[in-house]
């Protein structure tokens, strides 16, 4: 069913807001939402897909005074759960541990990424990037390379790209909370 | 660096990379320092927001979120189907009239029996029961003789015939078929194409298994599950785009001009989507995404210039075989657009000694010959012979042009057989400024044949020979070797091939360049 087809919410927090305007809005939010709670990269948009398939179903009962992002993440964080839960059982147990030390974070971390036009903030602070820098994203994230063949590729070592890496997404992120601060300031 | 940093860094590239005990490490070391927690958490967001801006395949989220709610959709509608039945199965079982009592042990042994039969029935029955005939689409153009095959009964179809599930279609080669569904969905099968048409017997979804040959497909928005387009090597699940599909028996080629499409590899459960203007190609050892590209073979390519490529002219070097770009030389009143590369002449014309000498050297040992052309004429009613296009041999005769006389268009190729007449021909729009049509004239197999926006036209002409009697010399756009004839007009792309290109190529030439056309500024 075409998305643009769907009735609006009964009741939504805001009465404006229908599935298609939802989708579109917090995507880029719950799919990062639960990459961060540890979900290989190549399975986060599956249970982004069931999450979002889950609030087509039950888009009625959506509580009218919950934000459907909330709601959104309350769904996610048990599809999270149910994923991991299929794994071995050392492996879920440390996978579930994992979870719990993440949502810990987020409730106690800077909400710095939890809010507004995530998507728009890191396209400007990417433009911001240095050229070597967006040279290695591309590497790392457009040709989907591992560490060790950017290594290969630049003639450094994977430890090195490893590192590279974190500082190029710690100063996005400092970079988008700082955007992000001052367009909801 | 610390070894706790270590472990966040792999465990960043790679979540599955540490062991279990390096696991247990991070674990036991994130416990200890919340804030490294906060800091791996705000890495791993930003890491995934990377991956959503740039991975080529998580950049379509919202049509990947819709084909999964039209997954859901058709999957609840086949469970409630599936449960209709069984109750139907159920309650003929209990209005049967019965003259035993319920306590009886044979009562009770049948209302077992009837259980385990409804319970197979609700497992087993979509599948064994056998498909039923259902109006499918119908036929609104036939060209040559198309069959259709429904119990060993084959016969030609003709316009306006209904065309039903089940039915084998065959298209030989020259022939071609469009047919319409109920919702104007589209589907132009090529010559050379053997294919099955069928229907999703539970949500009325559209089926097509593709066993060669090629379509082109409108489909519209379907509203009752995806149309899937089955093939030797994969399914292209689609909801309501614009496609091209090319079956041979290695791969199968998909080529999406609008929307999106799925292309699943059922037995290697791997797939990819194919988004407007790629291409996605699926054989027994790969499933690779590729852009759209024009024109979408170089074989046999010997010049060509288009608006989004080769925006400088690009010739082949006969002695490496590379391209090198090479500007043409201008003589009059003529321009470059700066926005689109395009040729405008007004007056004046545009040559090269070297792209002619090389287009000669590269083709000369040929028996095939091609050229595509995107134009638009501001000759107006003018019936003076004005020459668009030309390669000039050094023994002043031409090695093949092509000529403008108000809406009648002039072709002469040269070979080492007798001369032919010129091939003179209309075009089925008219001609005009700011009207670019795509024009291709091939010759092969002793014919020449002219293609308006990738249909074939009536008029042909026998040929014989080959190439080999082709003279070196200068290639002319806009003007005859003396710098005469001059035709007003522009030309947006060129492509120049020593081999005949088929009719099924130069359609999806076209179709390529119409959708990359729409995308470029």
């Amino acid at each position: 069913m075409a998305l643009e087809t769907l009735p609006a919410m009964s009741e939504p927090s805001d009465p404006q807001l229908d599935y298609e305007t939802i989708v579109r809005e917090t995507q880029a939010h719950i799919r990062a939402y639960i990459a961060g709670m540890g979900v290989p990269r190549h399975d986060v948009d599956d249970i982004a897909q069931d999450v979002y398939l889950e609030l087509y179903r039950f888009f009625d009962r959506v509580p009218a005074e919950v934000h459907p992002k909330q709601w959104l993440k309350g769904i996610a964080r048990n599809l999270c759960l149910n994923y991991f839960r299929r794994t071995s059982r050392r492996n879920r147990l440390q996978r579930e541990a994992l979870v719990e030390i993440f949502l810990r974070a987020e409730q106690e971390g800077p909400p710095g990424l939890a809010e507004g036009p995530i998507r728009r903030a890191l396209d400007g602070c990417y433009k911001k990037l240095a050229p070597e820098s967006r040279r290695m994203l591309a590497l790392r994230y457009e040709q989907e390379l591992p560490s060790q063949t950017i290594a290969q590729r630049l003639n450094t070592s994977p430890e090195a790209v490893r590192v590279a890496l974190f500082r190029i997404r710690a100063t996005l992120k400092n970079c988008i909370t700082k955007n992000l601060a001052s367009e909801n300031g | 660096m610390s070894q706790l940093e270590i472990l966040i860094n792999r465990f960043l590239d790679d979540r599955s990379e540490l062991a279990p005990a390096e696991l247990d490490e991070l674990i036991a070391g994130l416990r200890a320092e919340p804030d490294r927690a906060v800091q791996l958490r705000e890495q791993l967001v930003v890491d995934d927001l990377l991956a959503q801006k740039m991975t080529v395949d998580r950049r379509n989220f919202m049509a990947q979120v819709q084909q999964r709610i039209a997954d859901f959709e058709r999957t609840e509608d086949e469970i409630d189907n599936q449960v209709s039945e069984l109750r139907e199965l159920a309650t003929a079982q209990f209005e049967r009239p019965s003259r035993w009592s319920g306590n009886s042990t044979w009562v009770r042994a049948a209302l077992a029996l009837s259980l385990a039969a409804a319970l197979a029935g609700f497992f087993l029955l979509p599948r064994w029961r056998t498909s039923e005939r259902r109006p499918v689409a119908r036929v609104v153009a036939v060209q040559g003789t198309v069959t259709a095959t429904e119990n060993q009964a084959t016969a030609a179809l003709v316009q306006s015939e209904t065309l039903f599930s089940g039915q084998g279609i065959a298209a030989p080669v020259g022939s071609s078929l469009t047919i319409e569904y109920d919702d104007r969905t589209q589907i132009r099968i090529a010559g050379g194409s053997q294919l099955t048409l069928d229907i999703e017997q539970q949500t009325g979804a559209k089926r097509m298994t593709i066993d060669s040959g090629e379509i082109w497909a409108t489909v519209a928005k379907q509203t009752v599950g995806a149309m899937e387009f089955a093939t030797p090597h994969a399914v292209a699940v689609v909801l309501g785009t614009q496609l091209h599909i090319t079956v041979t028996a290695d791969d199968t080629l998909l080529e999406v001009t609008e929307g999106q499409v799925r292309l699943d590899r059922l037995a290697q459960r791997d797939s990819i989507d194919v988004a407007a203007n790629q291409s996605g190609l699926a054989s027994e050892t790969l499933l690779q995404l590729r852009p759209l590209v024009w024109p979408a073979s170089t074989e046999g390519l010997a010049y060509a210039f288009d608006p989004f490529v080769r925006r400088v002219p690009r010739a082949r070097n006969p002695n490496t075989r590379n391209w090198y770009s090479s500007e043409l030389d201008r003589v009059g009143s003529t321009a470059v657009n700066e926005f689109t590369d395009a040729l405008e002449l007004t007056g004046g014309y545009f040559h090269s000694q070297d792209d002619g000498h090389d287009i000669v050297t590269v083709s000369q040992g040929s028996d095939g010959f091609s050229l595509e052309l995107v134009f638009s004429s501001a000759q107006g009613d003018s019936a003076d012979p004005a020459r668009i296009v030309g390669l000039a041999g050094e023994d002043g005769k031409d090695n093949f042009y092509l000529s403008q006389a108000g809406d009648e268009l002039t072709f002469v190729l040269r070979t080492d057989g007798p001369p032919p007449p010129p091939m003179k021909f209309q075009l089925p729009s008219v001609l005009g400024p700011n009207k670019a049509v795509h024009l291709a004239i091939t010759y092969g197999s002793g014919q020449i044949t002219a293609y308006h926006e990738g249909q074939a036209l009536p008029t042909t002409l026998a040929l014989e020979g080959s190439l080999a009697a082709w003279t070196s010399g200068k290639l002319l756009i806009g003007a005859d070797r003396g710098g005469a004839s001059p035709w007003r007009g522009t030309i947006e792309a060129m492509a120049i091939y020593h081999r005949c290109l088929g009719a099924s190529e130069l359609a999806r030439n076209v179709n390529n360049y119409k959708a990359l056309a729409r995308v470029e500024p």
